[in-house]
C-alpha cells in the first residue's frame, strides 16, 4: 500500500461507562488515517454512536485515550470541532427556521464571514440537490431532505474529518445514490470520513476499511474484500427449508446434514429455516461441489451466490453473540 | 489516563455566544409581534383592573396615586415573566425537544456559551417587553421622573438575573411538564411578593424575611426608585443584590446544564 498517511484519530483503550454502569465502549483501540474512510459496523447498542460522540467531545470518555488532530478531545474540543463536521444519527435541525437560514445560522458558530457562509451554503444546497428547497421550513421537508440537510449543514465548516452517524437510514434507494455520491465528492476533496451504517452494501461501497463492533468491542477489522474472503468466502450456499414439512422449518438442522458437513469441515449458520453455508477457509475449486454433496430433506430449495460482508456480520456476531449466552 | 487527569475545556467564548444568541434573536425578529403582544396585553389588563379598578378606592397610595404606584412594579415584572417563560419553557424546548443545543454543541460552540447566549436572549426579551409597556405607562403620564428614562437598563439586569435562575430550574426539570413547579413556586410568588403591590413595610415575619431574599423585590424596589428618583445607598445595595444573584445563578445554569447534556 501507500506510504502510512498522518493519523487523523488515535484513540487507544477507549472506555465509556455511562451513569448506570453500563459499559457502553469496552476498551477499544483504532486510528484513522488522512483521506481514508473507516466504517463502524455492528448491532443495535453496539456502541457506534457513542464512539462517535466521543470523537467530538459530546460524550466524555470513562478511560483511555483519543486525540483526533493530535489534540487530546477533552482538552481542545473547540480547536478539533473547528475541523469536524457532524452528522448526528438523530437530524436535530432547527425546526424555528428555514432550510437556508439553517445553513446560515450554523455558519455563525464557525465564525464564517457572512459572505464565505452564504457562499458555501449555496454549494451545500447544490451538492445535496435541495437547491429548490432554500426557502422550505424544516417541516415541510420529507425524511430524506432532512438528511441531506444536516449533512449540508456539516459541511459548513469545510471539515478535514466528517463523522456521520447512519447517514443513509430511512432513505430511499435513490436518496441513498445521491448521499454515496455526495459522500465519494467529499473523498475527491480531500476530507476523512467515519461513517457507521447497518447497510453491508453502502459499508462495501464506501468504506476503505471497516471495524465491527459488538457490545463495545472491536470484534472484527480489514478491507471489505479482505474480511469477505477470510470470513465468507468467494462463493456461498444457502438452503431454504421453510417449506420441508407442512408444520415450517424444522428447529434444528437433520443430523445427517450436520454430520456431512462436519466431516467436510464446512462452516455453517442455520437461523429460521435458512442454512448458510460458507465456502472460507476451503478449496475455491472444489467449493461448489462440496456443496453439491451436502445432503438436504427433500422440498429444500438452495442457491449458491457470491459472499458478502453481510455473510461476515452475521456469522461473526451471531459466534459473539453464542460467546456471550 | 482517565477524564480526571485531562481538565476539560470550560472556558467561555464571547463571539460564539453571541452565535448563540444571535440564532434566538434571528427567531425573534420574525415573530415579534406575535410574542410580544400578549405580554403587553397582560400587563395593561393588570393597570387596568389594579391600578383604575382598584385604584379607585384606594386613594393617596403612597403620596401618589395607585396607578402610579405600581407602574414601575408592572415594568419590572414584566420583564421578570417574559424572562421567566422564555429561559423555562423556551430553553427547555429547544434543549429537550428540537435538540438545538446538541446541534450547536457539535461545532466550536461549548455548553457554556450555549447558556450565556440564552440567558442574554432571555435579558433582551425581558428589556424589550418591559420597554413596550414602559412607553405605554410613560404616554399615560404615570412616572414622576425622568429617571424612568433607565427602566428599560433596569428591565434588562432584572430579565438577565430572573433568566438565569429559569435556566437553571430547566436544567434539573425533568420534564416540560414539570417546569410548571418554577412557575408556581418560583414566578408567581416573586411577583406577589415583589412589592409592586403594596409597600414592603406592610409585611412582617416570614413574608418579610421572604420578601427580602426575593429577587423581584430588589428589581421591584430598583425599578420604583427610577420611576420616583428617589435613588439612595438602597438603590445601590439593591443594584447588588441583583448582580450577585445574576453571577450565582448563570454559575448554577453553566454547572447544572453540563451536568444535564454531558453524559
Ligand atoms: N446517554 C446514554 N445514557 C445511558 N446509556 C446510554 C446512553 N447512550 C447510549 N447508551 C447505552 O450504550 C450502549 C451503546 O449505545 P449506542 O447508542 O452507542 O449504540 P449504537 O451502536 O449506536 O446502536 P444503534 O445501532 O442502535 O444506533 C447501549 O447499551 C445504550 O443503551
Ligand atoms: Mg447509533
Amino acid at each position: 500500500m501507500s506510504s502510512p498517511a498522518e493519523i487523523v484519530v488515535d484513540a487507544r483503550a477507549l472506555t465509556k461507562r455511562y451513569d448506570d454502569d453500563r459499559i457502553a465502549v469496552d476498551g477499544i483501540d483504532f486510528v484513522v488515517r488522512r483521506g481514508e474512510c473507516l466504517g463502524f459496523l455492528g448491532p443495535n447498542g453496539a456502541g457506534k454512536s457513542t464512539v462517535m460522540r466521543m470523537l467530538y467531545g459530546f460524550t466524555p470518555r470513562t478511560s483511555g485515550e483519543l486525540t483526533v488532530f493530535g489534540m487530546d478531545v477533552a482538552r481542545n474540543p473547540r480547536l478539533i470541532k473547528a475541523r469536524l463536521g457532524v452528522v448526528p444519527q438523530d437530524n436535530n435541525l432547527d425546526p424555528d427556521n428555514t432550510v437556508w437560514q439553517n445553513l446560515l445560522i450554523y455558519a455563525r458558530y464557525f465564525r464564517l464571514p457572512r459572505k464565505v457562509a452564504i457562499e458555501r451554503a449555496q454549494v451545500a444546497l447544490d451538492l445535496f440537490a435541495l437547491g429548490d428547497r432554500r426557502d422550505s421550513e424544516i417541516s415541510e421537508l420529507s425524511g430524506g431532505m432532512k438528511r441531506r440537510l444536516v449533512m449540508a449543514r456539516a459541511l459548513m465548516g469545510d471539515p478535514e474529518l466528517v463523522l456521520l452517524d447512519e447517514p443513509t437510514t430511512g432513505l430511499d434507494p435513490q436518496a441513498r445514490r445521491v448521499v454515496w455520491r455526495t459522500l465519494r465528492e467529499m473523498r475527491r476533496q480531500g476530507r476523512t470520513l467515519v461513517l457507521t451504517t447497518h447497510y453491508l452494501d453502502e459499508a462495501e461501497r464506501l468504506c476503505d476499511r471497516l471495524i465491527l463492533v459488538d457490545h463495545g468491542r472491536v470484534i472484527l477489522e480489514g478491507r471489505p474484500a479482505e474480511l469477505i474472503a477470510e470470513h465468507a468466502g468467494g462463493v456461498v450456499f444457502e438452503a431454504d427449508l421453510t417449506d420441508v414439512a407442512a408444520d415450517g422449518a424444522p428447529a434444528q438442522l437433520p443430523a445427517v446434514t450436520t454430520a456431512a458437513m462436519a466431516s467436510t469441515g464446512l462452516d455453517h449458520v442455520y437461523e429460521s429455516g435458512t442454512l448458510t453455508v460458507y465456502g472460507a477457509g476451503q478449496d475455491p475449486a472444489g467449493v461448489e461441489a462440496a456443496f453439491a454433496r451436502i445432503p438436504l430433506p427433500a422440498g429444500t430449495t438452495h442457491v449458491v451466490r457470491r459472499g458478502t460482508l453481510e455473510d461476515v456480520f452475521l456469522r461473526i456476531t451471531g459466534h459473539a453473540l453464542a460467546e456471550d449466552e | 489516563m482517565t477524564t480526571d487527569t485531562v481538565p476539560a475545556d470550560r472556558t467561555v467564548d464571547l463571539a460564539l455566544a453571541r452565535a448563540v444568541w444571535q440564532r434566538n434573536r434571528d427567531v425573534f425578529a420574525r415573530l415579534w409581534t406575535w410574542l410580544l403582544i400578549p405580554n403587553v396585553v397582560d400587563v395593561c389588563l393588570s393597570m387596568l383592573a389594579l391600578g383604575l379598578g382598584l385604584g379607585a378606592s384606594v386613594s393617596d397610595f403612597g403620596g401618589t396615586g395607585y396607578a402610579e404606584f405600581i407602574a414601575p412594579g408592572l415594568v419590572a415584572c414584566s420583564a421578570m415573566f417574559s424572562a421567566g417563560f422564555e429561559c423555562s419553557y423556551g430553553t427547555y424546548y429547544r434543549m429537550d425537544k428540537q435538540r438545538t443545543f446538541d446541534a450547536m454543541v457539535a461545532t466550536p460552540v461549548q455548553i457554556e456559551d450555549v447558556v450565556l447566549g440564552e440567558l442574554f436572549y432571555g435579558a433582551v426579551r425581558g428589556a424589550v417587553s418591559a420597554t413596550a409597556i414602559a412607553i405605554i405607562f410613560g404616554a399615560f403620564g404615570l412616572f414622576g421622573s425622568w429617571w424612568a428614562l433607565l427602566l428599560p437598563l433596569v428591565a434588562f439586569v432584572t430579565a438577565f438575573m430572573v433568566a438565569a435562575l429559569a435556566v437553571t430550574a430547566a436544567s434539573v426539570s425533568p420534564m416540560l411538564e414539570t417546569l410548571g413547579y418554577w412557575v408556581s413556586f418560583g414566578i408567581f410568588p416573586m411577583y406577589w411578593l415583589s412589592g409592586t403591590f403594596y409597600d414592603a413595610g406592610e409585611l412582617d415575619g416570614t413574608l418579610a424575611a421572604l420578601q427580602q431574599v426575593s429577587p423581584a423585590y430588589h428589581a421591584v424596589t430598583v425599578a420604583r426608585d427610577a420611576a420616583t428618583s428617589s435613588f439612595g445607598m438602597h438603590t445601590v445595595a439593591n443594584v447588588a443584590v441583583m448582580l450577585g444573584i445574576s453571577v450565582l445563578c448563570t454559575w448554577s445554569a453553566i454547572v447544572l446544564m453540563r451536568r444535564r447534556l454531558i453524559r
